[in-house]
C-alpha cells in the first residue's frame, strides 16, 4: 500500500523532469540549429611539436559548427603520405588531410578542387605566391598555412672580424662580406675552410635535399626542369652551371665537410650551430634554436642575408608551403573545406605563428608577427621577417607534376654521382634527362 | 577411429591457415602484381601488362647495380665471417681459462637488433664527430677527416665491416659447438702419427666440420641481404649513387618511396627466386658431402 502508492509518485516525478528536460532541448536546439550537426570528420594531420599548437582551436570549430573532428593519425610527413595513400588506393573513410605544395601534386587524382567551393574573398588574405603553388592546371587543391623558404645564415664574428676583413681583401681583392654572387660564393667558401674546425659552406648532398638546391640553381642560372611545351631540358648549359658549382664547393675545392653526401636537413643545421660552417643557406625554423646559448654555439653570432644571385642576375628561391586539402570522395564537402578554412584563417595562423614560429601565409597573420617582432629588443627579429617576407613573394614550388617524387627518385644518385666521384656535369645530367624522359613518356 | 586420423590435421589447421594468410596469400598477390602497372598513387593504375615489367627490370641499371652489390656483399661478407668465425672458435677452443666469459663476451655483437648496429656503426664513421676519424686525426695519420660513409671506394667496405662485426659471432658458436662435439679418437690417432697441427687441422677437423660449415654458410647467405637491409638504410642510405644498394633497399625504394608496388614486387620476386635457387644448391652441395 505505502510502497506500492511511493513507487507511483516517484514514476510520476520522473516522467515528469525527463517531459520538462526533452522539451527544454528540443527548443534549445531548434534555435541554434549547428550548420554540420552530427558530421564527423576523419582527419589525418602532419604531428610533431610545433604543428599540433594549431589544432588546439579545433574544438572552437566543433562548437561552432556542430560537426566532430577525429584526428585519425598525426604523423611526419614522410609516414603521413603513405598512411594517406593507402587509404585512398583502399577507399577507406578519409575527409581532410595535411598536404604540401611538393606532394599536393602528386596526390592530385585523389583531392577535391576547391574552387566551386571559395570565393575570391576567401582568398584575399593569402599571400598570393602561396595560391599560386597549390594550384594545379587551373584548380585549387589545398589552402596553404605556413611556408618555408631558405636563407643565408652567417657568421658575424667570422665576416665582421678586422683581421678576417684584412686577410680577404689582401687575397682576393675585394672586401668581405655574405656572397653577393656565385664566385663571390666559392671565394669566401674557400676563404673560410680551415679544416678540421671550420668549412667554409654546407649543403644537403643527397635526396629531395639535392634535388630541390640544384633546383634553386638551376632556376637561378636562368635554366628549369621543363619548357613550356614539358621538354625536358635541365641537362642544358643553367643545370651544367647549377652542378658545377655544387661539385667545385665539394670535390674540387673541397669547403665543406666531406660527409656531405650524406647530410639531409637535421645535418646541416647542426653543423653550423656547432660552429662548423662559416656560412650555408637554411630553413628559418631553426632561428629561435640558433639563438638558444643551450643548444647553439653561434647563438649571437650570426646574422641573415639574401640569396647571392646566379648567372641569370637574380636569385629564384625553391620554397614549399604546408596545408591542408580536402578528399575527393569525402561525404561532407562543405564540412571539410569549412574545416580548413577555419584552420588557414588569419587568427589562426597568426596564433600559429606567434606560437611556433611558422610563416603564415595569411598576409594580415604576417603583418601582426611583424609588429610584434619589432617590439622584441633585437633587430634581426624584425630583418628575418622582412628578409623572408620579399623571398615569400617570389618563391617557386617544385614542378607541379605528380611524376615529381619519382623524377627526384630518379635524378639524385646521378647528381651524387658528379659530386663524390667527380664525373662529367654534362654526362651526369644527360643520364638523369633520359631517366626523366622515360618516367615521363611512360 | 576416424576422428582420430584427422584429430592431427586440426592440431596443426590454426599455423595452415596462419600460413596461408601471412605467407601465400600475399606472395601470390603480389606475384599477381607484378603482371600488373599499379601504382599506389595513380587511381585506375591497376592495369594488366603481361612481362613488361620484368622487362623494364632487365633493362634497368639500378638492378644490375643492385643484384651485383648483393652478390658481392653476400660472397665476401659470408667467406670472411666463415674464416674469421672458424679461426676464433678453434682459439676459444684453445683457450684454458675464463673460456666461459670469452664465448659470452664474443657473443655480445650478435645479440644486437642489426638497426642498433647500423646506427651504433654510422656514429663510429661519422666525418664530423665518428670515433675513427676522431682517433685518426688525434694520432695525426690524417689531418681532415675521412668521409668513410660518402666515398665510392670506402661505403661498401665499411658496411661488409658493420656486418662482419654482428655476424662473426654466430659463426663461431656455431663452430665451437660442432669442435666440442667432434669424437677424440681420430684426433688422438693423428697426433701419435706425428701429425702437425696444420695437417690436424686440414685432414681431421676440417672434414668432420664440412657438414656444419655448409649449414652454417646456408643460414648466412639467405640471412645476409635481409640482415644488410638494416644496416645499409642506416649507414648509407644505399649511397652514395648507388654504391652500396642491395636487392632488398632498391626494392623499398621502388615500391614504398616512389609508390611502384607493381615493380618492386617483380624485383622483389627475382630475388626470392634467385636466393631459393641459391639455398637449394648449397643444399645439394651439403647433401653431396654425406656418404
Amino acid at each position: 500500500m505505502g510502497r506500492r502508492g511511493s513507487f507511483a509518485g516517484l514514476g510520476l516525478g520522473l516522467g515528469l523532469l525527463l517531459l520538462v528536460v526533452l522539451f527544454t532541448a528540443f527548443s534549445l536546439s531548434a534555435q541554434e540549429k549547428k550548420p554540420f550537426e552530427g558530421v564527423v570528420l576523419n582527419a589525418y594531420f602532419i604531428g610533431g611539436g610545433a604543428y599540433e599548437k594549431l589544432y588546439t582551436k579545433i574544438p572552437e570549430f566543433e562548437q561552432q559548427t556542430g560537426a566532430k573532428v577525429n584526428i585519425a593519425a598525426k604523423l611526419s610527413h614522410f609516414e603521413l603520405n603513405k598512411r594517406v595513400a593507402q587509404e585512398f588506393a583502399s577507399g577507406g573513410d578519409i575527409d581532410v588531410i595535411s598536404t604540401h605544395t611538393t606532394f599536393a601534386p602528386g596526390q592530385k587524382d585523389f583531392l577535391l578542387p576547391l574552387n566551386e567551393y571559395l570565393t575570391p574573398e576567401d582568398l584575399k588574405d593569402f599571400t598570393p605566391s602561396t595560391i599560386d603553388a597549390s594550384t594545379v592546371n587551373g584548380q585549387l587543391i589545398m589552402l596553404p598555412r605556413h611556408t618555408d623558404v631558405r636563407i643565408m645564415y652567417y657568421r658575424t664574428d667570422l665576416f665582421e672580424d678586422p683581421k678576417e676583413k684584412e686577410a680577404f681583401k689582401a687575397k682576393y681583392g675585394y672586401d668581405l662580406h655574405p656572397p653577393t654572387n656565385w664566385q663571390e660564393l666559392l671565394d669566401v667558401a674557400e676563404f673560410f675552410t680551415r679544416p678540421p674546425d671550420l668549412y667554409g659552406f654546407v649543403f644537403t648532398g643527397g635526396e629531395e635535399p639535392l634535388v630541390g638546391t640544384f633546383y634553386e640553381l638551376l632556376l637561378s642560372a636562368g635554366g628549369n626542369f621543363f619548357d613550356e611545351e614539358g621538354n625536358v631540358i635541365f641537362n642544358q648549359e643553367p643545370g651544367q652551371k647549377a652542378l658545377q658549382l655544387l661539385v667545385d664547393l665539394y670535390y674540387n675545392k673541397k669547403v665543406t665537410p666531406e660527409g656531405v653526401p650524406n647530410y639531409r636537413w637535421d645535418e646541416v643545421a647542426k653543423a653550423f650551430r656547432d660552429g662548423l660552417i662559416a656560412f650555408y643557406f637554411d630553413w628559418p625554423g631553426w632561428y629561435t634554436l640558433m639563438k638558444d646559448p643551450k643548444e647553439s654555439k653561434v647563438a649571437g653570432k650570426f646574422g641573415l642575408a639574401p640569396y647571392p644571385v646566379g648567372p641569370a642576375g637574380y636569385a629564384k628561391i625553391w620554397g614549399g608551403s604546408h596545408g591542408f586539402a580536402v578528399a575527393r570522395y569525402t561525404k561532407n564537402p562543405e564540412a571539410a573545406v569549412a574545416l580548413i578554412k577555419f584552420l588557414t584563417s588569419g587568427e589562426n595562423l597568426y596564433f600559429e605563428a606567434r606560437e611556433g614560429g611558422f610563416l603564415p601565409t595569411s598576409i594580415s597573420a604576417y603583418q601582426r608577427i611583424k609588429e610584434d617582432a619589432a617590439k622584441t629588443g633585437d633587430p634581426l627579429d624584425l630583418k628575418r621577417l622582412e628578409l623572408l617576407e620579399q623571398e615569400l613573394a617570389g618563391y617557386v614550388p617544385p614542378p607541379k607534376i605528380p611524376e615529381y617524387q619519382e623524377i627526384v627518385s630518379a635524378i639524385w644518385p646521378e647528381l651524387q654521382k658528379s659530386l663524390v666521384e667527380g664525373r662529367d656535369v654534362k654526362v651526369s645530367l644527360d643520364i638523369a634527362a633520359e631517366k626523366v624522359r622515360k618516367i615521363l613518356g611512360k | 577411429m576416424r576422428s582420430e586420423r584427422y584429430f592431427p590435421y586440426f592440431l596443426i589447421l590454426p599455423s595452415i591457415i596462419g600460413l596461408l594468410l601471412l605467407i601465400i596469400f600475399p606472395l601470390v598477390y603480389s606475384f599477381f602484381l607484378s603482371f600488373t602497372s599499379f601504382h599506389l598513387l595513380k587511381a585506375h593504375s591497376l592495369r594488366f601488362i603481361g612481362l613488361h615489367n620484368y622487362w623494364e627490370i632487365l633493362h634497368d641499371s639500378a638492378f644490375w647495380t643492385a643484384l651485383k652489390n648483393s652478390l658481392l656483399f653476400m660472397v665476401v661478407v659470408v667467406n670472411t665471417e666463415l674464416v674469421l668465425g672458424l679461426l676464433l672458435a678453434l682459439l676459444l677452443n684453445r683457450a684454458s681459462g675464463g673460456q666461459g666469459i670469452l664465448r659470452t663476451l664474443f657473443m655480445i655483437p650478435m645479440m644486437f637488433p642489426p638497426v642498433l648496429v647500423g646506427l651504433q656503426f654510422r656514429w663510429f664513421f661519422n666525418d664530423q664527430f665518428g670515433l675513427l676519424n676522431n682517433i685518426l686525426l688525434s694520432l695525426h695519420i690524417i689531418d681532415r677527416p675521412i668521409g668513410w660513409l660518402v666515398r665510392s671506394a670506402t661505403a661498401m667496405p665499411t658496411v661488409m665491416f658493420a656486418d662482419i662485426w654482428q655476424n662473426t659471432p654466430f659463426m663461431t658458436v656455431v663452430f665451437l659447438a660442432g669442435l666440442l662435439s667432434l669424437p677424440l679418437e681420430p684426433l688422438e690417432a693423428a697426433l701419435v702419427d706425428g701429425a702437425t697441427p696444420w695437417q690436424r687441422f686440414r685432414y681431421v677437423i676440417l672434414p668432420m666440420l664440412r657438414p656444419l660449415i655448409f649449414i652454417a654458410m646456408t643460414i648466412r647467405s639467405l640471412d645476409a641481404g635481409r640482415k644488410a637491409f638494416d644496416l645499409i638504410m642506416l649507414m648509407t642510405g644505399g649511397g652514395p649513387a648507388y654504391a652500396t644498394e642491395i636487392l632488398g633497399t632498391y626494392t623499398f625504394r621502388k615500391a614504398i618511396v616512389d609508390y611502384q608496388f607493381a615493380y618492386g614486387a617483380a624485383i622483389s620476386f627475382l630475388d626470392m627466386v634467385l636466393t631459393v635457387g641459391f639455398a637449394v644448391y648449397l643444399y645439394r652441395q651439403l647433401l653431396k658431402g654425406r656418404t
